[in-house]
């Protein structure tokens, strides 16, 4: 803020200067020779009031009117004349005998870097600063043209780490700066937009559905810029709020004095399944080389071995008729070669696509500015029925100027996003556990039907028919029948929420303001699930239908001090003071219910919830609340121009702390910067600028709420692999000890940070290089300990675990050409972290999420989220331990498998523009992470997989898992490998043992390479400016734009798309299961300035 | 003007910034404390949880009436067990049960009432100890279920079986006093009748006294035991989908139901049908003896082969499920029986019990013409008699005979479990269960991960799967 007064203060003494001058050459009487005049522009087409126009070599000069119109008398025919203005590049224009010379000024992104965002949201020269800031621009987000706004984020900046958990419309990511900070409470980034924090919940189910994120309910486009507040010292005004680091959104607003202007912009996306998994199509359903048409797995016989007649059917008993009226009799012998792989597969998929329609009106006159939007975003995804995203958002941000000392700033906005998310994971009712289990050989075009148990019988209606049910003759179809998922399974996700900030300014002095904001997030979200009777699923099978609301309510409150001063030439110095209070809501009321009385399915649109006997309905009702109060102060020293030098302190009380025990926590910081450049002797015109910052600072993260008292609940005892019994349905209800407990006195985990980091910028700033360093450690780490339970308890929530975090994060940029009309760009980002869990009680590993199989844990000595599961045997010199037919033996003790984080991660951005060209490519990389190959180790295991086709002869005698023999010469489907100890033959009892999922699989024997380069994006774009545009249409600038979106993966993961997550938006990360897959998208841009 | 004043409210503000979030953090949701019934209600069913759902159905794997055909219950047939496989059991037995029967009694004790309440706590508890005890061995036991204690000492199997056996003695005299009978509706089992509780405490005395092979105790108390099929201490089941039987959530309901069958083993013993039966030789009907009604009522036949009945038998919805009951009371009579007192004693305890079954006994559904248990005579087991074909001495058949019986009424509960363990070395009579895989058959459950995770005292070297019990060492 104090920046742009700076600069405006100046402005207005060049243009009284200017003016003065003019003044002084008419009085002079000197003679004009030439006139010229026109018009200045930006690249948005837009006027430019107040930019400098000098000739070149004289004192002449003057400045743009309010139409950023200008008229300038020169020396002579040979004049050269610059136009500047500040955050524009200059131009120098030779007069050359025009009279009229129209400008356009570009953009001169290296300058406007350096304002940055605090974490407060004031705005601040980045020279300045003692911690790392990355800045993320509009220009840049609306370039990745992405539905959703975090994904766009993705390799925008060093130290941030965007996890997708799949390419679902609507789909959430999980934002990660700077490592793991925590291992229970929420390690995501504080959001905070135009200086009041948001919510970024991501609530409901986690990985049997996509989550979502609700940062994603925010317009792309109406982002003005993203800062990302990395460390500790940047955060700490948050305190509690700040464990994971803050992102600072400001949303874009109008200019005073600024011509009206209106932007339309529209995208069309086509968007496409990135991949494939392999499915074999040489074998058909059953075991041991025989068909069988209820086997799970498909090890059945060689299909080209069949005969190719029509099945012999057995019409005589029972039967099936599907949806479509098509008849399904018991097959006696299976002939038919017929495969429907890719007929199932286009029966579930297809190209999916949106459509955004993007439009903004911003202006200003002398004592208001306004901006206003309006979006729609519809996404079809490309799964077929019930998945799709809609989100309609408008915005209206508005500034009041009352006096010089007395402003006023609202900005408000209102989104609705609908979703509608198909089930994946591992959940029987899911989609791709159900498609890519069943076998080649199965049409799954009949999923439901009428069952008719013999000619004469009764139908029972409405089951099922899935590949191990093909007759629909018992009510469990076991997995199901994907067209069953897409059509008869409906999850709704319904957001209304509205953001409204105001902020008041008062400067009763010119060294004074006092700022007052207060802000409001609320939405509430209307969840929907629908189960028409008949899914796989247990909890599914009777029929099932839940809806929830959930009103969340963030209400916040800034009341800061600020005053500034130059108490000499070389000392300068501010300093802020402030009062926070932070109340956050979630209100809950749902009901469910199961076993239907009518049959209703979801086409029928019929969402009675009183459609079960009482006994089958379950409510549930919460109510949530906590309140955060804090007093901050931040004072800020320039000395000599060179040093700069920052401390903050915050003090703050918190409701999760309880009563009973100490409730105010302070989270101290300072930062150090030096420009040491300007010394004398530094000054080279090689070296151009060079900031060497130091920085430490605390930051912390509060319990959950009500951890502070122990509960009675009315349990739900659940049988391990079964159902379970509800202990409210029995007698006089029951109220039993909360299984967990909570603790009296809960203090907050501290993080503790410090960085050291380098700027340096080259050859007049077209080269720059930002390096950090940093280490930080989060002591007091809270968790749900898991206890014995022979103590009666499951868990105590307390403090004491300890985490450990360090990395280096690599900033490189270079405008490689940098001409009139050819420019070219490079930046390269880098980012190492290393994880470590420093201290969690020997033996105790906290599972994060998962599968039960294999699971993300964290555990000491270990980085935190490492794969956990089943592994193979080794003696104790490390070696693998052989049983007597040549396999590896399993260790009964699980143990870890991999590390899902990766050694690395680094982009390059590169745009390269020519005129009014620019072509712009996002490189992504992600080197050295694991992850858990599990959809590949159950369609192994089943025989689907592509590579369990493979048969070979065996050149010698082999011996299998069970020990039988496979002579020389004899051909077996399976391949010959060594673990070794000798050729074996992997052949079915192997992969439906050790070698697959099922059945005590060996779970490290599918721990793969999850590392991946990508183009992430690639733009080609075309901007029109004419004034034949001007003149006809009215448009200042037209441009259209060309977007791919993942168009190549590098990757050895076979099948998906490796950033992937079966846990949602969580930390568990590193295993595909089943989920939905990814997607790459073509996208067309066409926006309009008038 | 306006804002400095503002602002200096705010200031004053500040200084009370910890009273601004004072008493937010208390759970509006959920009580803090709660009266004793309904604890007591609560212990009931995670009782009910613990008894008659998985551990019942691995037990059952263990005892071969069960096989495994896929997924994780194909493993377990395979005896591929890990320590995390019985987390949830362990759990079951000390969270679902101990610490709330302990916490039944202390908010009891607070509200004043001791007598049947406090002996009902002490039965449930001792029911819960002893599942435990007979399946892991070495356990926890008096330091269980206090929070305050971190490493709960293990005791040593046979200390265990002595203190239960002191526990339920104490119980009997608690339910012998007549006063502090728990409010109406809050004990689902018996609303609370001290005389039924008794019976069930002398049943539970006999079972943990045939666990020791105190056979003369155990037939002492079982004279004591359950005296009628409305004493037998039962899950009680309902309509609802979380109320149901959990072997019909397990075999109806869940997805799991195709991952589980009857053994052959099982079922050729009661299929009473030549054709379908893979091996009718060990089809246990004979002139006295028609199983077919037992065959209706606990079984079904599906596509994946013998299941449990879910339709109208033992494992419909609403169908109770067995925990202590007067069917086992009868046969520890008839084993202990003969046991202790001979074969006389024997013959006639089985025959009361083929009396109570040839009536219908506990076979819901059966047709009474599918029913037929006439007395067995002496005769019967003499070598050569029709209960002895193979030619062992009379007592060694009679015996094999009520072992089997033992083992088929068993169905589906842990006790068929603890008994192919208990009589495993008796090579001649014991209910010939064989190995799955290997030559050894499962021992016990694994103490879980989470326990040798966390609990310093947890035996070290784990025992092994198929190390006994010290009871059955």
């Amino acid at each position: 803020m104090d920046f742009i007064l700076k600069q405006n203060a100046r402005t207005m003494k060049q243009r009284i200067l200017f003016g003065v001058m003019l003044l002084l050459f008419f009085s002079a009487g000197l003679v004009a020779q030439q006139t010229v005049k026109g018009t200045v522009t930006d690249d948005g087409g837009l006027p430019v009031i107040g930019a400098t126009i000098k000739e070149l070599g004289t004192d002449r000069g003057t400045i743009t009117d309010i139409d950023g119109v200008y008229e300038i008398v020169v020396t002579g025919e040979n004049a050269v004349l610059s136009f500047s203005y500040i955050g524009l590049k200059t131009k120098t224009i030779p007069v050359a005998g025009q009279t009229e010379i129209d400008v356009i000024l570009d953009e001169d992104a290296q300058v406007i870097d350096e304002v940055v965002v605090t974490a407060l949201g004031f705005e601040e020269n980045k020279d300045e600063l003692g911690y790392a800031s990355s800045q993320i621009a509009a220009e840049t987000l609306q370039e990745a043209a992405e539905p959703n706004l975090i994904n766009s984020l993705s390799g925008k900046a060093s130290g941030v780490r965007i996890s997708r958990n799949s390419g679902d419309p609507g789909g959430g990511a999980y934002i990660q700066i700077r490592g793991l900070s925590t291992i229970d409470r929420d390690a995501q980034p504080l959001i905070v937009v135009d200086g009041v924090p948001i919510s970024n919940a991501s609530r409901g189910e986690q990985s049997s559905i996509a989550a979502q994120s609700r940062l994603n309910d925010i317009n792309p486009n109406d982002i003005e810029s993203i800062n990302v507040l990395k460390g500790a010292s940047a955060a700490a005004l948050w305190g509690t709020r700040a464990l994971g680091g803050v992102i600072v959104i400001k949303t874009k607003s109008g200019k005073y004095n600024q011509k009206m202007t209106v932007n339309y912009k529209s995208t069309f996306s086509v968007d496409r399944i990135t991949g494939r998994y392999p499915q074999q199509t040489a074998f058909g359903q059953g075991d041991n080389g025989v068909y069988d048409p209820t086997a799970r797995d498909s090890w059945g016989d060689k299909i080209s071995d069949r005969s190719g007649e029509p099945d012999v059917l057995n019409t005589s008993g029972e039967y099936f008729v599907d949806q479509a009226g098509n008849l399904y009799y018991p097959i006696e012998e299976k002939n038919s070669r017929t495969r429907f792989n890719d007929q199932n597969f286009d029966q579930i998929f297809q190209n999916g696509h949106f459509w955004e329609n993007n439009i903004s009106v911003s202006g200003g006159n002398d004592y208001s500015t306004i901006f206003a939007s309006l979006s729609d975003m519809n996404q079809q995804g490309i799964i077929r029925n019930n998945s799709d995203y809609r989100r309609t958002t408008f915005r209206l941000n508005a500034g009041f100027r009352f006096s010089e000392k007395v402003k006023l700033k609202v900005t408000s906005s209102y989104a609705k996003s609908v979703t509608n998310r198909i089930r994946r994971g591992a959940s029987s009712s899911g989609l791709h556990l159900g498609l890519l289990r069943t076998p080649a050989d199965f049409d799954q075009t009949g999923y439901r039907g009428d069952y008719y148990a013999g000619p004469e019988s009764a139908p029972v209606s409405n089951r099922q028919r899935s590949y191990r049910r093909y007759l629909g003759s018992r009510e469990a179809a076991v997995y199901n029948n994907p067209l069953w998922t897409i059509n008869e399974q409906e999850n709704l996700v319904d957001v209304d929420r509205f953001i409204t900030n105001a902020e008041l300014t008062v400067s009763p002095t010119t060294w004074l303001d006092l700022i007052g904001r207060v802000g409001l997030d609320k939405f509430s979200e209307w969840t929907q699930q629908f189960f028409t009777p008949g899914s796989a699923a247990g909890a599914f099978r009777t029929g099932r239908f839940d809806k929830e609301l959930a009103r969340n309510t963030i209400f916040n409150m800034d009341y800061i001090a600020k005053a500034g001063t130059r108490f000499s030439k070389n000392v300068s110095g501010d300093i802020l003071l402030g009062f926070n209070y932070n109340d956050r809501r979630l209100i809950t009321d749902g009901s469910s219910i199961t076993n239907f009385i009518q049959f209703t399915d979801v086409a029928s649109g019929i969402r009675d919830i009183d459609n079960a006997l009482p006994e089958n309905r379950v409510v549930n009702s919460t109510f949530g609340q906590e309140r955060t109060v804090g007093v901050y102060t931040s004072a800020n020293l320039a000395l000599y121009d060179m040093l700069f030098i920052n401390g903050t302190l915050r003090g703050e009380s918190a409701s999760t702390f309880g009563n009973t025990g100490d409730n105010t926590f302070y989270f101290p910081s300072t930062s150090i910067a030096w420009q040491f450049t300007k010394l004398k002797a530094m000054d080279n015109s090689f070296l151009s600028f060079g900031k060497l910052r130091f920085s430490y600072g605390e930051v912390g993260v509060q319990p959950s709420r009500y951890n502070t008292s122990n509960l009675f609940i009315a349990r739900s005892f659940s049988d391990p692999l079964g159902g379970g019994l509800a202990s409210s349905l029995y007698g006089n209800g029951s109220f039993v000890p909360s299984s967990q407990r909570g603790s009296l006195s809960l203090r907050p985990e501290r993080k503790r940070e410090a960085e050291v980091g380098l700027d340096l910028r080259f050859l007049n700033d077209r080269l720059s290089l930002s390096g950090t360093y940093y280490t930080n450690t989060t002591s007091d780490v809270l968790l749900d300990f898991p206890i014995a339970n022979s103590r009666g308890l499951a868990r105590i929530y307390t403090n004491g675990a300890e985490l450990e975090n360090q990395g280096v994060e690599l900033d490189l940029g270079y405008r490689v050409v940098d001409g009139n009309d050819w420019s070219w760009d490079v930046n390269v980002l880098f980012t190492a972290v290393r994880n470590n869990v420093s201290r969690l009680d020997q033996g105790l590993t906290i599972n994060l999420g998962g599968l039960s199989a294999v699971n993300s844990r964290a555990l000491q000595g270990q980085p935190i989220g490492v794969l956990w599961g089943s592994r193979t045997l080794r003696d104790d010199d490390g070696n693998v331990v052989f049983d007597e037919n040549g396999f590896p033996v399993q260790d009964q003790v699980e143990g870890v498998l991999g590390d899902p984080n990766p050694d690395w991660q680094g982009s390059a951005f590169s745009t390269l523009r020519y005129k009014n060209f620019s072509l712009s490519v996002l490189l992504e990389t992600f080197q050295g992470a694991d992850i858990f190959a599990g959809t590949k180790s159950v369609m192994t295991d089943l025989g689907t997989w592509g590579g369990t086709a493979a048969e070979t002869t065996a050149n010698q005698n082999l011996l299998d898992y069970d020990g039988n023999v496979i002579l020389a010469g004899e051909t077996f489907r399976g391949r010959i490998h060594d673990f070794g100890n000798g050729p074996v033959a992997l052949t079915e009892s192997w992969y439906n043992g050790d070698g697959g999922f099922f059945g005590g699989g060996n779970d490290e024997l599918y721990i793969e390479d999850g590392s991946w380069s990508r183009i992430r994006e690639i733009v080609l774009s075309y901007t029109a400016r004419s004034p034949w545009l001007e003149r006809n249409l009215g448009l200042s600038s037209l441009q259209f734009s060309l977007t791919g979106r993942n168009l190549i993966i590098w990757t050895e993961f076979e099948g998906n798309d490796p950033d992937t997550n079966l846990s949602g938006v969580s930390k568990a990360r590193g295993i595909d299961y089943f989920n939905n897959p990814a997607t790459k998208s073509y996208i067309f841009t066409l926006s309009a300035t008038f | 003007m306006k804002h400095i004043i503002l602002f200096l409210s705010t200031l004053l503000v500040m200084t009370s910034c910890s009273n601004l979030v004072d008493d937010l953090n208390e759970n509006p949701n959920s009580p803090t404390s709660s009266s004793y019934q309904y604890i007591l209600t609560g212990t009931e069913v995670g009782n009910m949880n613990l008894h008659t759902g998985e551990v019942a159905r691995k037990s059952g794997i263990f005892a071969g009436q069960y096989i495994g055909i896929d997924r994780q219950h194909e493993g377990f047939s395979q005896y591929a067990v890990t320590t995390s496989d019985f987390d949830g059991h362990w759990n079951a037995v000390y969270v679902q049960v101990v610490i709330n029967a302990l916490e039944t009694e202390a908010a009891a004790a607070d509200e004043g009432v001791a007598g049947v309440t406090l002996g009902i706590t002490q039965v449930l508890r001792a029911l819960a100890l002893g599942t435990a005890t007979d399946l892991w061995g070495d356990i926890p036991f008096s330091q269980a279920g206090d929070p305050e204690i971190q490493n709960p000492a293990f005791e040593a199997q046979l200390q265990v079986f002595d203190n239960l056996q002191s526990l339920l003695d104490d119980a009997i005299i608690n339910l012998q006093s007549g006063s502090g009978r728990p409010t109406a509706n809050s004990d689902i089992h018996f609303d609370g009748d001290p005389n039924a509780w008794q019976e069930v405490a002398h049943t539970l005395k006999a079972r943990y006294y045939l666990h020791t092979r105190d056979y003369m105790q155990a037939y002492e108390q079982a004279q004591l035991g359950i005296s009628s099929p409305d004493n037998s201490l039962l899950g009680i089941h309902g309509n609802a989908l979380d109320n149901a039987n959990l072997n019909y959530q397990f075999f109806a309901i869940q997805s799991r139901q195709s991952d589980l069958i009857v053994s052959d083993f099982f079922s050729s013993m009661l299929n009473p049908d030549a054709q379908s039966n893979p091996n009718f030789d060990r089809y246990r009907g004979n002139s006295k003896t028609n199983e077919a009604g037992r065959f209706g009522y606990l079984f079904r036949t599906t596509d994946l082969g013998i299941q449990p009945n879910v339709v109208d038998g033992w494992a419909a919805q609403e169908a109770p499920s067995q925990i202590v009951t007067y069917e086992e009371n009868m046969l520890i009579l008839a084993e202990a029986g003969f046991r202790s007192v001979g074969f006389g004693e024997g013959l006639s305890r089985l025959n009361a019990y083929r009396q109570y079954l040839n009536g219908g006994g506990y076979l819901t559904n059966a047709d009474p013409s599918d029913i037929e248990y006439a007395d067995y005579v002496a005769e019967d087991f003499e070598s050569g008699g029709m209960e002895n074909a193979d030619g062992l001495s009379a007592d060694d058949a009679l015996l094999r005979e009520i072992l089997e019986e033992r083992y088929i009424t068993f169905f589906g509960q842990i006790e068929a479990f603890n008994d192919t363990r208990r009589t495993e070395s008796e090579e001649m009579v014991r209910v010939p269960v064989e190995p799955n895989v290997g030559d050894q058959l499962p021992q016990r459950f694994i103490y879980p991960d989470t326990e040798i995770d966390r609990n310093a005292n947890t035996p070290s070297p784990v025992p092994n799967f198929f190390d006994p019990t010290p009871v059955n060492q």
